[in-house]
């Protein structure tokens, strides 16, 4: 996991005024998958936005988001690349339900884009409507992103503009690429994982929806 | 160098002329300022002709000045066909004209204007038919000829174009008064709003007709709370109208696509051409475009001018032209007052560049009375016509138009889509600002805002602003067939069609505005209909005693401006490419690489028949991440897999594993993989790379439609896999896991799960390349530590890695097809030696039904292996065996089948490979030919596998 790259200070500066991506591929991920998801969900941030589907809600308790992706299809975000006490934590809330658990932290690369220009950057890549008002805080959506399939995850809690993109783990390389691509001319910078603790971030950065 | 004008006009308000530069033209030094066009530098420059037409070769000038018409176009830094009158001047450009030879000047092409009898409308239908062998001649020549501009089809396309997607509630396009007014008011109801303005400043017409942008009411009125509710967005053209309201726009060299709630239309309006003898003359202009040529570009388009347009407004006309500087001679009515009787007939009069206005009396038997000749010496024909709306935004978004009270008008509403001002038809400026209000409020309420009630004004209301009635007038009038004795009158500038053409194309039965269109060429051209369109419609409607309406308008499309296919492409800019989580060390190991989909993956190493030669008798180590991975989890996943397999699933035991082949529901080919059971109610299946995708989707799909109780996780992603292969790999693999690799413990096929390299894997006993081999899946984040343990552990062993080349030799010498490459969408499981594959004894699966029809036709082709007799080639040589694949096998020099695969075999020491024979050619020992470059190679078919057909190796 990259701690910085030119310096921590320089680059939550570059989140500040422009726009920081990081790379966060190694944190833990699990699919959960089936029909008792709903009511897995309900266990895991009773009436919060994952209730619905596109909704992401904070799980405190396990410091995770919860990113609703469709009915019978929930992704838990870790905080953290050590996943072994989340996996546990979920394996013992789908016991009895009808839901296949998997490791997906290898499934998705994941970044973190932060900071003000996040849009401007966002809309060359992608033909979904990323303003606030259509992807709000708390929400979550699947869309194409530099030709390939993304999910855009905006947890909010944060001051500065968030999003999450999680692309396959073997698009990852071409992604990152596409995403300092659009952000040339100095519009955007690489960040490693110091920088989103210098910026307010609790737990590397890991942002709860309000 | 060639020096400006002098005297000139104050500088217009797009230039700066503190910032002086200069651009060659013809390899003259031309002076310029910056923000000035290269049309106004070239005019202020005293150049007078600009191109040369496309049909008729004669001379063109400057006419629209807003880079709607066809005059102005120009080569520019090797790009054709540059609309340089609005193109902004840079630095050093070199500027050349295009469709003139040997000179713009003297070009001697201007012939075929004296050939006009031999080229009339529709010539090319007509014409170079006969003698046939003459085709090809006539085809280098009229190829020469035709045309706009060149292509340097050498040149290295600069391709590096962005695509940026916006969205908003309302979307105004133009920056005019309406245009302004309607953001204003949709800004002060709260709406989400993005304005685009063509120019680099916003204000439209205002700024040329002499009127400042802050004495208009009614522009700025939002609120300072909601300023930052507009965007706006300058030098942006919109293009095209699509589906979804989605908008296409071009600023620069960026495509934006534009997805708005509500899209209010203001673009203006435009001055067409007038009809009158030699109306295409350089100095023959609109009068918007003198207008544009002075205030925005700050030159003057001439000093003496003659004006056609309504006569009541001659107190204006010379107040406007007085202003700047130029004396008006003239004002002659345009269109003609009087429809029951001959109008005059009116002639530009010049050879390349206008010298008088001349105007001839007719009789009323409709001929000229050359005594009674009136002459007006001038340098500069004003056309003052009806304007008639910049719409074709809005007809591309389904808005219908109709002709009444003398002007064009929207006739009909379109969800989501509004027309405002002079695009809606209104002249008047007050009238535009107050309908861009009305429009933005609108569009505010159509968007759930609440705004205050309309003011009841209707698109009906708009006929109360009347025209003059121009193209009635066209429709109406009694014409002169002087074309031949006074000169053409050109209704299309783009494709030189003229009056006489309109009206000979009518007679020749092409009596509909779309196929007069597509006979005669007219809207055809660079501008798209949006000079001629109108004056057409009234020609046609005269020709054939209609209507206006009922003749209709031709369909717009987009792009309604030129855009660079570049541009159009940008969105095409992303070429996703997949790496496997091995893909940096195949590089540093020099791998070669070949694509495979989106995957990037080692072709080899160097030497694939070395790599071969280490598979079959030690061991060799292939990435196969690409592989899809898919598991189902629940307790209808058997019965999914007995549905969509040929072959038999729910008998299959925990920890074994099975080749399996699935078809399409007509029995075609479709995939293959290895699956095994985990559990129970657990299955893990393989599918091949190129397939992963479309079969993950495929079984999700019957798992809906079937309404099964099993999940299906697509796994590609996120495990890597490698494939140990060769006579040593069980021993290589014993030092990395635990596990018990006996035969007798961990048999071919099965899988087994244990931790290699202190990492939790998946073992598959597989064999694809004929040996022992174990292919081993983990995360994909432990893929570059698994690869590197085994290497390690096989150092003793003599491992090495071997590439993609290696594995399709390997798997030929053992007869394995790979589908996609040995079958093709007519390859079905019988025809390809899978009948041992298929349990006809299941009740469902896919292609069941048609694959019992084909059991019970006699075949007509087969899949077989074949070997060609020693002496034919000189062995190894690999490219020769690569160029037999896809060749045609032959019989009696008919094609009768093709060679799918085939390779110089280093183990068989002989060329091997697959193909579709016809059935009665495919036992062992028949021969066939292949045909490759023209030779017919002699092959023979052969028993397969090649390579161990006891399959004793694989199951060592």
């Amino acid at each position: 996991v990259v701690t910085h790259y030119a310096g921590a200070q320089a680059e939550a500066e570059a989140a500040r005024s422009g726009l920081a991506v990081a790379d966060i591929s190694a944190f833990a991920k699990v699919s959960l998958r089936g029909a008792g998801v709903p009511d897995l969900v309900r266990a895991l941030a009773p009436d919060g936005p994952a209730m619905k589907p596109q909704g992401v809600s904070a799980v405190p308790s396990r410091q995770a988001l919860a990113c609703r992706l469709t009915d019978d299809h929930v992704l838990v975000l870790g905080a953290t690349p050590e996943g072994t006490a989340l996996r546990q934590q979920l394996a013992q809330l789908v016991e009895g339900r009808h839901v296949v658990q998997t490791d997906a932290t290898s499934a998705y690369a994941g970044f973190w884009m932060l900071g003000p220009r996040l849009e401007e950057v966002l809309r060359r890549l992608t033909q979904l409507d990323i303003r606030p008002a259509a992807l709000p805080e708390g929400s979550c959506a699947e869309t194409a992103l530099a030709g390939v399939e993304a999910l855009l995850v905006r947890p909010g809690g944060l001051a500065l503009p968030l999003v999450r993109v999680y692309v396959a783990w073997d698009l990852g390389e071409y992604v990152w690429e596409r995403l300092l691509d659009a952000g040339r001319g100095g519009l955007m910078a690489p960040v490693g994982l110091e920088v989103l603790a210098l910026i307010g971030a609790p737990a590397h950065g890991f942002g709860t929806p309000n | 160098m060639t020096t400006a004008e002098a005297d000139p006009l104050p500088p217009g308000c797009l230039t700066d002329p503190a910032r002086p530069l200069t651009f060659t033209f013809e390899g003259r030094t031309v002076q310029a300022v910056q923000g000035q066009s290269i049309g106004a530098a070239l005019y202020a420059a005293g150049v007078r002709t600009f191109s040369r037409s496309f049909k008729y070769h004669r001379p063109r000038g400057l006419f629209c000045v807003s880079g709607d018409c066809p005059n102005c176009l120009m080569q520019v830094d090797g790009r054709p066909n540059v609309r340089t009158c609005i193109e902004p001047a840079r630095q050093g450009q070199v500027v050349r004209c295009q469709n003139a030879w040997p000179s713009l000047s003297f070009d001697m092409m201007r012939v075929f204007d004296r050939l006009d009898r031999f080229l009339p409308v529709g010539f090319y239908y007509k014409r170079f038919h006969k003698p046939r062998w003459l085709w090809p001649v006539f085809e280098r020549v009229v190829r020469h000829i035709a045309g706009l501009g060149r292509i340097n089809v050498h040149a290295t396309p600069d391709l590096d174009r962005e695509v940026e997607h916006l969205h908003c509630e309302v979307c105004v396009v133009g920056g005019g008064p309406a245009g302004l007014a309607a953001a204003s008011a949709a800004v002060e109801a709260g709406a989400d709003v993005l304005l685009l303005e063509r120019q680099p400043v916003l204000g439209g017409g205002l700024l040329y007709e002499g009127k400042r942008l802050e004495d208009v009411p009614g522009l700025h009125d939002a609120p300072a709370s909601n300023a930052d509710r507009r965007r706006t967005l300058l030098g942006t053209t919109a293009f095209g109208l699509y589906e979804g309201n989605l908008l296409a726009a071009v600023q620069g060299e960026r495509l934006l696509k534009i997805r708005a709630g509500q899209i209010i239309v203001c673009t203006g309006s435009r001055q067409p051409p007038a009809l009158f003898h030699n109306n295409d003359l350089p100095g023959v202009m609109s009068l918007d475009g003198v207008l544009r040529l002075a205030r925005l570009y700050g030159v003057r388009a001439g000093r003496r001018a003659v004006v056609l347009g309504d006569v009541r407004a001659s107190a204006e006309r010379r107040e406007q032209l007085a202003s700047l500087g130029i004396q008006l001679v003239e004002m002659i009515p345009y269109p003609p007052p009087d429809l029951s009787s001959y109008p005059d007939a009116i002639q530009a009069r010049g050879s390349r560049r206008v010298k008088a206005v001349r105007v001839t009396p007719v009789n009323d038997r409709g001929e000229v009375v050359p005594s009674r000749l009136a002459e007006y010496p001038c340098d500069l024909v004003c056309v003052a016509t009806d304007e008639v709306p910049a719409n074709e935004l809005l007809l591309q978004g389904g808005m219908r138009f109709h002709y009444q009270a003398g002007r064009w008008q929207p006739a009909s509403r379109v969800a989501g889509l509004l027309a405002a001002g002079a695009a809606g038809g209104i002249v008047d400026v007050e009238a535009q600002v107050a309908d861009g209000r009305q429009r933005g409020r609108e569009a505010a309420a159509l968007l759930g805002y609440a705004v205050p009630a309309t003011d009841g004004h209707t698109y009906a209301d708009r006929a109360r602003a009347a025209g003059s009635g121009t193209a009635e007038a066209i429709r109406r009038g009694r014409d002169v067939d002087g074309d031949g004795r006074l000169g053409k009158r050109f209704v299309c500038l783009c494709e030189d069609v003229t009056v006489k053409d309109i009206d000979r194309a009518v007679a020749e039965g092409f009596d509909g505005i779309e196929t007069l269109k597509r006979y005669s060429t007219v809207t055809m051209g660079p501008c798209q209909g949006k000079m001629c369109s109108q004056t057409a419609v009234a020609l046609c409607a005269r020709a054939t005693g209609r209507e206006i309406n009922a003749v209709g308008v031709t369909t717009s499309r987009p792009p309604a401006v030129p855009v660079e296919l570049a541009v159009l492409a940008a969105e095409r800019r992303h070429h996703p490419v997949r790496h496997t989580p091995l893909h940096h060390w195949h590089e540093a190991a020099g791998a070669r690489w070949m694509d495979a989909g989106q995957w990037k993956r080692p072709e080899s190493y160097g030497d694939p028949a070395a790599e071969v030669r280490v598979v079959r008798t030690s061991v060799g180590l292939i990435d196969v991440s690409t592989l899809g991975k898919i598991e189902l989890v629940g307790p209808d996943a058997a019965e999914l897999l007995e549905r969509v397999y040929l072959n038999a699933w729910a008998d299959l035991a925990v920890g074994r594993a099975r080749y399996g082949v699935m078809c399409t529901e007509e029995g075609i080919i479709f995939d293959d993989g290895v699956g095994a059971r985990l559990g129970p109610e657990h299955f893990y299946m393989t599918a091949t790379t190129g397939n992963a995708e479309a079969v993950f989707q495929w079984l999700e799909m019957w798992r809906t439609t079937w309404r099964l109780n099993v999940t299906v996780l697509n796994q590609t992603s996120a495990l890597a896999a490698v494939n140990l292969a060769g006579p040593r790999s069980r021993d290589v693999l014993g030092r990395l896991t635990a596990l018990d690799l006996s035969r007798s413990a961990f048999p071919y096929p099965a899988l087994r799960q244990a931790d290699v390299g202190g990492v939790p894997c998946r073992l598959l006993r597989v064999g694809f390349v004929g040996e022992l081999g174990y292919e081993i899946h983990c995360p994909s984040a432990y893929g570059w530590h698994l690869w590197e343990a085994l290497l390690e552990a096989g150092r003793a062993f003599g491992v090495k890695p071997f590439g993609v080349e290696a594995q399709r030799i390997l798997r030929l010498e053992k007869g394995h097809l790979i589908v996609g490459q040995d079958t093709d969408a007519l390859a079905d499981a019988l025809g390809a030696g899978l009948e041992r594959m298929v349990r006809f004894g299941k009740p469902l699966f896919h292609g069941r039904e048609p694959l019992l029809r084909f059991k019970d036709m006699a075949p007509r082709a087969r899949l077989v292996g074949f070997d060609i007799p020693d002496g034919t080639r000189v062995k190894g040589d690999q490219d020769w065996a690569r160029a037999l694949e896809g060749c045609q096998v032959v019989e009696r020099r008919r094609p009768v089948g093709r060679v799918t695969s085939a390779r110089h075999s280093p183990t068989l020491e002989k060329y091997i490979g697959l193909a579709w024979v016809p059935a009665s050619r495919a036992a062992p020992g028949e021969t066939f030919e292949v045909r490759c470059d023209g030779t017919d190679v002699p092959a023979r078919v052969a028993p397969t596998p090649f390579y161990d057909p006891e399959g004793q190796r694989l199951k060592s």
